[in-house]
């Protein structure tokens, strides 16, 4: 130990000084150090590797079938299958969900129109008028308008007295 | 550690030679081989265990090797490789305290342990003490400890390595000091 560190510390703890002997209890195991700074330059190789090719090694041109073997391999890899399973659970999800839709639109198909008829008169209360006969469903010749004339008046009446006074509420 | 001029001179065949591309290779193997052993020692003061100081001495090397381009030259070899062996170390050691979070873990039962239990560790009562010691204080005095009395470093290299002054090392070599002498006389 140098003489003005050991000095030091006399001069700061003359008890430490008496008790240190500037050793820490530290070994490590034998010849490693020897080894050391081989497995250092071994770490280093893959990040000298690259520099080369970059630098001053030319890389042969592969073959066809090296491209598609490392094609292959590629897929192969842990990530890459991931992916590609993945893709293909995707795509069997997709098709097997599209034939289920298809599945439950059938039933409607095999409905007769006289069924569709049958089904819009019971229930026309819930329909608008005017849809129905944009979609074909009604025709104008469907409307019986000498009906109108059998209307009693004073039902005519009622049902103008109605609007005026849904009107009059409005405003 | 001394700077001597010689060191100084060899140092710049180093830079030279880690400089160039065709005599990288020979210069970094020359580097590692001048200062595996200072850094290791470094090293293994601040993490303790040998398992530990191999892991950190080694990302030391490849993170010289991957910026040794950056070297400017402002600052001698010796100092950047410290300065870089010093901060593995401190994130070593901060990744550790990070996996450790269980509340009932004991550091200071579980340092003695382990120092008993390592077989890289040979030292007597006084040593297994100043490790349990040196434990207790704050990393920068632990640090600022063992670079001065083990490494036996000058204030100014020192205040190199870390970039603080010289005034305020010396006052954390004189606090890590007294605190070791209570921990003796207490324990």
């Amino acid at each position: 130990m140098k003489k003005d560190i050991h000095n030091e510390l006399n001069e700061l703890s003359p008890f430490l000084a008496d008790k240190l002997k500037a050793k820490d209890g530290f070994v490590v195991p034998d010849n490693y150090f020897e080894t050391l700074s081989e497995n250092i330059l071994k770490e280093t190789v893959p990040i000298q590797e690259p520099l080369k090719a970059h630098s001053t090694v030319s890389v042969p041109k592969e073959s066809l079938m090296d491209r598609l073997a490392n094609a292959i391999q590629a897929l192969l890899q842990p990530r890459m299958a991931m992916g590609f399973a993945s893709v293909l659970l995707l795509l069997f999800a997709g098709i097997y969900f599209f034939q289920q839709d298809t599945k439950t639109a059938d039933p409607f198909i095999t409905f007769s129109a006289s069924d569709v008829e049958k089904y819009i008169e019971e229930n026309i209360d819930r329909y608008d008028i005017n849809s129905l006969v944009e979609a074909d469903i009604l025709q104008s010749d469907d409307f019986d308008f000498n009906d109108v004339d059998q209307m009693k008046q004073d039902e005519i009446d009622t049902y103008l007295d109605d609007i005026l006074l849904e009107e009059d509420e409005l405003f | 550690m001394q700077a001597t001029s010689q060191q100084d001179g060899t140092d710049n065949h180093l830079v030279a030679l880690l400089k160039n591309e065709h005599t990288r290779q020979k210069g970094f193997r020359q580097l590692v081989q001048q200062y595996q052993e200072r850094l290791y020692w470094h090293i293994r003061r601040m993490v303790t265990h040998h398992e530990d100081a191999n892991d950190v001495i080694q990302n030391t090397f490849i993170k010289v090797f991957r910026s040794i381009h950056n070297f400017k030259g402002d600052s001698k070899l010796y100092t950047w490789l410290y300065r870089i062996a010093t901060n593995e170390a401190i994130t070593h050691l901060n990744k550790q305290k990070k996996r450790s979070t269980d509340p009932l873990d004991n550091e200071d039962l579980n340092l003695n342990n382990r120092l008993k239990a390592d077989q890289y560790f040979d030292g007597d009562a006084v040593q297994l003490k100043l490790q349990n010691a040196l434990a207790q204080l704050p990393e920068r005095q632990k640090l600022v400890f063992n670079m001065r009395y083990f490494d036996e470093m000058t204030y100014k290299e020192i205040a190199d390595v870390l970039e603080v002054s010289i005034g305020g090392l010396k006052a954390s070599y004189h606090h890590a000091v007294k605190k070791i002498e209570d921990f003796f006389k207490t324990n």
